[in-house]
């Protein structure tokens, strides 16, 4: 599948990485969901109470934030792999595409407005992503950029066949 | 019976009068007119205006430093809205230029892709489902593999595009590479070459410049038989 003599670090072949994409989003809820209903739960307890309730909002509040960052990224990530499969390209549509069938899914049970709503507005989400990634990527990792190998000369060119 | 409500709704007063000072509105005090007495009422009114801040007043109203501080918040506010529009237009017009437009390399990877798969010395060699890819990468975030690209300009001011990316079929696998140059007055890009190489079969070529050029006769050989540059 892949080039022998290069390792590849890249990431786990299409149907595992679903699996890893879910717990990653999953943590990252979780992890998020931890700081935001900690200062949460502590602004909004009174005095003397406040450790006790940060903790008691986190405890409730940052596993439900974390479920709904997995069921997204694992939903994200499998109409990823799909799109993928049925494209047989990888290229930045594949994020579109998915993130059109992902936002249609999960509002899926608000009627058909609201599905298509929903799919619209997170296709453009996932294509500013992109978008923002490829500026990131441009700006920052100019370097790290895969690269071609410059022009290849006419006389390399000349002794091929044509 | 006034005498006997008059304890009641004077206490009433009291409470909503504090109320008035945030709330000023007419109509509670033309509820309690009849009640309470019309003194205590306009005093009450003069301090729901007197309490309003600086953030309220007319601009001839300011004192000097207040002209200051609005200036300084409104222009602060400007500058915010101004750099988000900015930050907006750029990501946008970077999205375009780079997914959404015909000559980006997305959209160039999808039409070699698809002529590859139409191309039938292509799939005799790679065989069905020919699938393609870039460059392996050790970003953890990126989903897809990145395809080796670049556009640069010579000094000629030609734009010469070149990318190449694996393709993968179910008999075998190859590299597809493809030069393009966009002369200084033209939209489009022509192709210089477009090749299908497999490791140990010959170069398949889509698409070869130098064809084109001798077709034209000795025009493009250059000057004293020499190419100089591209």
């Amino acid at each position: 599948m892949r080039q022998s003599n290069l390792v590849d670090h890249s990431r786990d072949p299409c149907p595992w990485v679903v699996l890893s994409d879910f717990g990653g989003a999953f943590a990252m809820g979780a992890v998020g969901g931890a700081i935001w209903h900690g200062v949460k739960g502590f602004k909004n307890s009174p005095s003397g109470e406040r450790s006790i309730g940060a903790l008691t909002s986190i405890k409730a509040r940052a596993p439900v934030l974390g479920g709904n960052f997995g069921v997204w990224g694992g939903l994200f990530s499998s109409f990823d792999c799909a799109v993928k499969g049925v494209r047989q390209k990888e290229d930045p549509y594949n994020a579109i595409i998915a993130g059109f069938f992902t936002g249609g899914a999960l509002a899926v049970r608000g009627g058909v407005k609201a599905a298509r709503n929903s799919a619209i507005g997170c296709a453009c989400l996932l294509a500013v992503i992109e978008g923002v990634g490829i500026g990131l990527n441009r700006v920052t990792a100019g370097g790290s950029r895969p690269q071609n190998p410059g022009l290849p000369s006419e006389s390399s060119t000349e002794a091929l066949p044509a | 019976m006034s005498v006997q409500l008059s304890t009641p709704v004077r206490s009433i007063t009291l409470r909503s009068g504090i109320r008035a000072i945030r709330v000023p509105g007419s109509l509670i005090h033309a509820h309690r007119r009849p009640f309470s007495d019309t003194r205590a009422n306009s005093q009450k009114h003069k301090i729901a205006i007197t309490s309003s801040s600086a953030s309220s007043k007319k601009w001839e109203e300011l004192s000097k430093s207040q002209k200051f501080a609005r200036t300084a918040s409104t222009g602060a506010s400007f500058v915010t809205v101004v750099i988000g529009a900015v930050l907006t237009g750029a990501i946008l017009a970077m999205l375009y230029t780079e997914v959404f437009a015909p000559n980006s390399i997305p959209n160039w990877f999808n039409n070699i892709h698809n002529r590859i798969k139409a191309d039938s010395r292509c799939t005799k060699l790679l065989g069905e489902r020919i699938k393609a890819y870039g460059e392996p990468t050790s970003n953890r975030w990126a989903r897809n593999r990145p395809i080796a690209s670049s556009i640069r300009k010579d000094k000629h001011g030609i734009e010469h595009l070149i990318m190449h990316f694996n393709v993968e079929g179910t008999v075998d696998k190859g590299v597809v590479k493809a030069h393009l140059t966009k002369r200084p007055g033209e939209s489009n890009y022509e192709y210089k070459y477009l090749f299908l190489q497999v490791p140990g079969k010959a170069r398949v070529y889509l698409e070869n410049g130098r064809d084109r050029g001798s077709g034209e006769g000795g025009k493009k050989k250059g000057l004293f038989g020499v190419q100089w540059g591209w």
